[in-house]
């Protein structure tokens, strides 16, 4: 049981990560306007029968 | 040598065989790929796959072909009781993760304040208690997986994402709903499939937050306080930089705040926009 939530819970990269951040969340809002959902990236997962959280080798963007 | 007949004498020459193979002597991979070439398995997978995955391979080969020697629940239980003598002798933790299926060891919250986990046959006694008896309170260091859990991606041995998630916010697996996994999986997936990098820890700062939340689960109240990423997002939906967070548009959750169990192919008005 988790009965206190410690301070560090709270949102947000540190401020000088941000400028690092800026291509990733360009990325993001690419795939955004293409209508990539968490519902899609769940299916795609499944349907190569990954396991995303577990211990691998290589990175999916290395499998082919 | 060694006789085939007597629950012992298997369990040692398991042992044995654990013992050899464990300490990673090159004389002994060419046994094992021809073993596996007579198998039809091809060629030697130990290039190829985790230790842990060769290592389940060679069991079948050794099914396959010494039907009679010892089965494979043999060597799984002398595995699992010798599970602390493995992992001392060769530091593999990896390993001895890849076949505890059922147990996951978790850092940081209770560590230096409850006493070890239990070691040797003790482990293995808790281990099997954990698949019986239901509603079983795990032994301090290992916590029992929900059905519920590996569904949304996770899998043993646990990787990077998931142990550093544990690790900094403080809480076990347990703690967090099946929800929070999945956004978990999504966000791993998001990173190493669709953005082409590995997956970014000061990215998922970024997007998300942990929050205690005894809110409805499933049209029930849940029993249990549980731990929800969320994601953090301005009015436009993009990620916001400002700290805000808007309660209104979250990724993968209800847009009312509702923590609902996130099911696999819902519409996207379920899940909502990233």
């Amino acid at each position: 049981m988790v009965t206190e939530s410690p301070q560090k819970w709270v949102w947000g990269a540190p401020t000088e990560e941000h400028k690092r951040l800026a291509p990733l969340l360009v990325g993001l809002e690419k795939l955004r306007d293409a209508r990539v959902t968490a519902a899609t990236v769940a299916t795609a997962f499944h349907n190569r029968s990954l396991l995303p959280l577990a211990q691998r080798r290589a990175f999916m963007f290395e499998m082919t | 040598m060694h006789a085939c007949d007597g629950r012992e004498n298997r369990r040692e020459l398991a042992l044995r065989i654990f013992h050899l193979v464990g300490s990673g002597r090159r004389l002994l991979f060419l046994p094992f790929g021809l073993l596996c070439r007579w198998c039809g398995r091809g060629a030697l997978p130990l290039q190829k796959e985790p230790r842990g995955t060769w290592f389940l391979s060679y069991c079948s080969c050794v099914k396959r072909l010494l039907p009679l020697a010892f089965s494979p629940a043999a060597i799984f239980s002398t595995f699992a009781a010798q599970t602390p003598y493995f992992t001392r002798s060769h530091g593999r933790r990896r390993c001895v993760a890849a076949l505890q299926c059922h147990q996951v060891r978790t850092g940081g919250a209770r560590e230096g304040r409850d006493p070890p986990p239990p070691q040797g046959r003790r482990a293995a006694r808790v281990d099997r208690s954990l698949g019986e008896r239901q509603g079983a309170k795990p032994a301090p260091g290992l916590c029992g997986l929900l059905s519920v859990v590996p569904r949304p991606g996770f899998g043993t041995p646990a990787g990077r994402l998931i142990r550093a998630i544990l690790h900094y916010y403080e809480v076990e697996l347990h703690n967090l709903n099946p929800n929070s996994v999945m956004q978990a999986a999504v966000f791993a997936t998001v990173c190493e499939g669709f953005l082409g990098v590995p997956r970014h820890w000061n990215l998922w700062l970024h997007l998300f937050k942990a929050e205690k939340s005894a809110r409805y689960v499933g049209g029930r109240s849940s029993p249990c306080e549980s731990v929800v990423a969320r994601y953090s997002s301005a009015s436009s939906g993009l990620p916001s930089t400002s700290g805000v967070r808007c309660p209104h548009q979250t990724w993968g959750g209800r847009t009312d705040g509702s923590t609902s169990r996130m099911m696999v192919g819902c519409s996207r008005r379920t899940l909502g926009r990233w």
